[in-house]
């Protein structure tokens, strides 16, 4: 399935900002037992929503780039976690990122590229910025020039070059795979002895 | 040039190398569950597509189904769950073990049992303790359902980045009533939930050596829980011992075997290899574990207090468990037991904690759960007595599932209840809206029922002896 691409966007921020936010507090286990791919907007942060949460908050109606803090995404592999925060109306999560300390975990960081949610990663400095406008603070993100604009300040961010590429062209990666269908034949080829026996 | 366990692995298993420094990774075994799995079979309908290797593919329902032995409600969402996935593997000629079959189980217990997991292969599963299987020398590491979907499709993973590798060496002995589980989290504690990220862990040194299987495949599994994708012990006698079984329909036999052990002899970490990263930490002296608060690496010495919290968001887990600096974790009254869990549920885990509540009874008002990790190994508890043996000190005695790991079947700790759990991860709402959950090892479960609140295990274990 071929995701819609990232170029550009505008949009106001939800600001989240807690470190190692796991994808059970994302989206509870009990919403996992559907087998849809959407329907899991409503269910975002579902244990933890009420009037004082910040998604709530009037100021945090209608945005678009939610700004957490560290580590966003941990746990489990879910990703509900990423339908659950597209559905809800995001484009881009923005996130702090120390010489320590990644500002997404591994699995979230594939889920989310794979369905073309942008994950931007700010060190300290510029994250606190964002942090402290607050939610409903108006951001552009231009993903080919790598820059998110608050307040006529522009920040740059590091991503990966193919991770880039894809959310660029909103690749089928599938599609992409399968171009490389002889070199993986070749190595099935050879893969003979690690194939286990057949039974049911 | 000498490699990682890691690198050669990883070397063995490129297929292409993609554009801006990824590689395509073929994949040797692709274990499949009903949780994450409906959308990626729909997505390959959807587009006309086949599943590639149907024979290196497996299913299993473990997340939701239910523990108690009653059938599946066919018309709730779980029950609907556990029928497409049926449907799916008919379809596509994928084998499964559905409920209550002989060899279903939790998906990282059936691996290794099955002979399914085995040294120098790569494992998915859309699942992050996937990390389990790396006990053995896999490269193994959980995905999401479009990656299931991906793997499926083209027996293969794009990765954008070759991980980096960071070195665990851990030297010196586990006192007495100390368990791989207490070690794990000691390493998080260490390394925090997200230092691992990035990385594959390797686990070394000589601690590391002399643990069984099983508590290597308990390491292992909690990898997961400092952010790393995957972690890896490589291949010694001890993993081919337990490949070697008899018991394992789907691992390599006679000379075919003999071969691949030789292989598996040359896999590990060559002499002077580097690693990204280093950490070094003794076994000697360590006390048993028990977290504290909302995330793994909470983590206190079963001996020590309830620490002042040092930022907001430990703060935050304080309120949420309920619990003041300086209390005792000792002192700290459960409702509820939970052994089990793909961390905690093997044969071994259960005879430990059998073995200390032998003769014994679960304190008044605790509710104790023994959930076996697979059916196989339930029925093996059940020819050694175990199950007579919790049964008869008040314990419930359940099929194998995920159950109260993460409470999707039913099995629910209750709102602002305590739960002394083998599991991994103390998440807010992880086991039921608002439970408290503290993880811990079988034996400090086990001694936790007895007592009803937080307990040392070893003084009555030494009374057990
Ligand atoms: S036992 Fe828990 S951690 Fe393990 S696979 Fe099941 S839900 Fe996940």
């Amino acid at each position: 399935m071929a995701m819609e691409p990232f170029l550009t966007h505008s949009g106001r921020t939800a600001v989240l900002d807690q470190p190692n936010m796991d994808t059970d507090r994302i989206i509870p286990a009990r919403f996992l037992s559907r087998v849809d791919r959407t329907g899991y907007g409503e269910q975002l942060f579902a244990d933890v929503r009420g009037p004082d949460f910040p998604l709530d908050r009037p100021e945090a109606k209608g945005a678009s780039v939610l700004v957490v803090g560290e580590n966003f995404g941990c746990g489990s592999s879910r990703e509900h976690a990423v339908w659950a925060i597209q559905q809800a109306g995001f484009r881009a999560v923005i996130a702090q990122k120390t010489e320590r300390v990644t500002g997404f975990s591994d699995i979230f960081r594939q889920n989310a590229t794979i369905n073309g949610l942008l994950l931007v990663e700010l060190p300290p400095g510029e994250h606190r910025k964002l942090a402290d406008a607050g939610s409903g603070a108006e951001v552009s993100i231009d993903l080919p020039a790598q820059t998110v604009l608050l307040n006529g300040e522009v920040m740059r961010f590091d991503i990966n070059a193919a991770t880039k590429k894809a959310l660029m062209e909103g690749l089928d990666l599938i599609g992409s795979t399968l171009q490389h269908e002889e070199k993986i034949a070749a190595y099935e080829r050879q893969r003979g002895p690690w194939i286990p026996p057949r039974r049911k | 040039m000498p490699r990682t366990l890691f690198e050669k692995v990883w070397d063995q298993h490129v297929v292409a190398g993609l554009p801006d420094g990824g590689a395509l990774i073929f994949i040797d075994r692709h274990l499949v569950h009903e949780v994450t799995s409906p959308q990626a079979f729909d997505g390959l309908r959807a587009a006309d597509r086949r599943v590639r290797r149907p024979d290196l593919t497996f299913a299993t329902v473990d997340h939701n189904v239910p523990t108690d032995g009653r059938a599946v409600p066919e018309d709730t969402l779980s029950g609907k769950q556990i029928a497409a996935l049926q449907r799916n593997a008919a379809e596509f000629d994928i084998p499964l073990w559905g409920y209550l079959d002989d060899n279903q189980g939790i998906v990282h217990i059936i691996g290794p049992q099955l002979g399914l997991t085995l040294p120098g292969l790569t494992i998915v599963c859309g699942d992050s303790h996937t990390s389990t299987h790396g006990a053995f020398g896999a490269l193994a590491f959980g995905i999401g359902t479009t990656e299931v979907e991906h793997v499926l499709a083209t027996q293969t993973l794009r990765f954008a980045a070759k991980p980096k590798t960071l070195d665990v060496e851990v030297s010196g002995n586990l006192a007495f009533g100390v368990t791989a589980k207490d070690l794990i989290l000691a390493i998080i504690r260490r390394i925090g939930v997200a230092g691992g990220a990035g990385f594959v862990v390797e686990y070394r040194g000589d601690a590391i050596r002399r643990l069984p299987m099983s508590a290597r495949m308990t390491i292992c599994n909690m990898s997961a829980e400092m952010g790393a994708r995957a972690g890896m012990i490589g291949p010694d006698e001890t993993t081919i011992e337990y490949v070697a079984a008899a018991d394992r329909p789907f691992a390599p036999k006679g000379t075919k075997l003999k071969q691949m052990c030789d292989a598996w002899r040359n896999l590990g970490t060559d002499e002077g290899a580097t690693f990204d990263s280093r950490v070094q930490i003794t076994a000697d002296g360590l006390q048993p574990q028990v977290s504290w608060g909302t995330n793994p690496a909470m983590t206190v010495d079963i001996t020590s207090a309830v620490p002042d919290p040092k930022n907001p968001a430990e703060e935050r887990a304080q309120r949420y468990m309920n619990i003041k600096p300086g209390t005792p974790m000792q002192e700290m009254d459960i409702n509820t037991v939970f052994i089990g869990s793909c961390t905690n549920s093997r044969i071994e885990d259960l005879r430990e904690a059998a073995m200390l509540v032998n003769g014994r009874r679960v304190a008044d008002g605790v509710r104790a759960l023994v959930v076996p990790g697979s059916e196989a190994v339930r029925r093996q508890a059940e020819q050694e007595g175990l199950d007579r043996v919790f049964k008869k000190a008040g314990f419930e005695w359940h099929h194998s599932g995920c159950s109260m790991c993460l409470g999707m079947n039913g099995d629910l700790v209750r709102p602002r209840q305590r739960c002394a759990s083998t599991s991994n991860r103390p998440y807010e709402g992880r086991q039921g809206p608002l439970s408290r959950t503290h993880l811990v090892s079988p034996l400090t479960a086990a001694a936790s029922a007895l007592t009803g609140h937080i307990t040392d295990p070893r003084p009555l274990l030494e009374d057990s002896a």
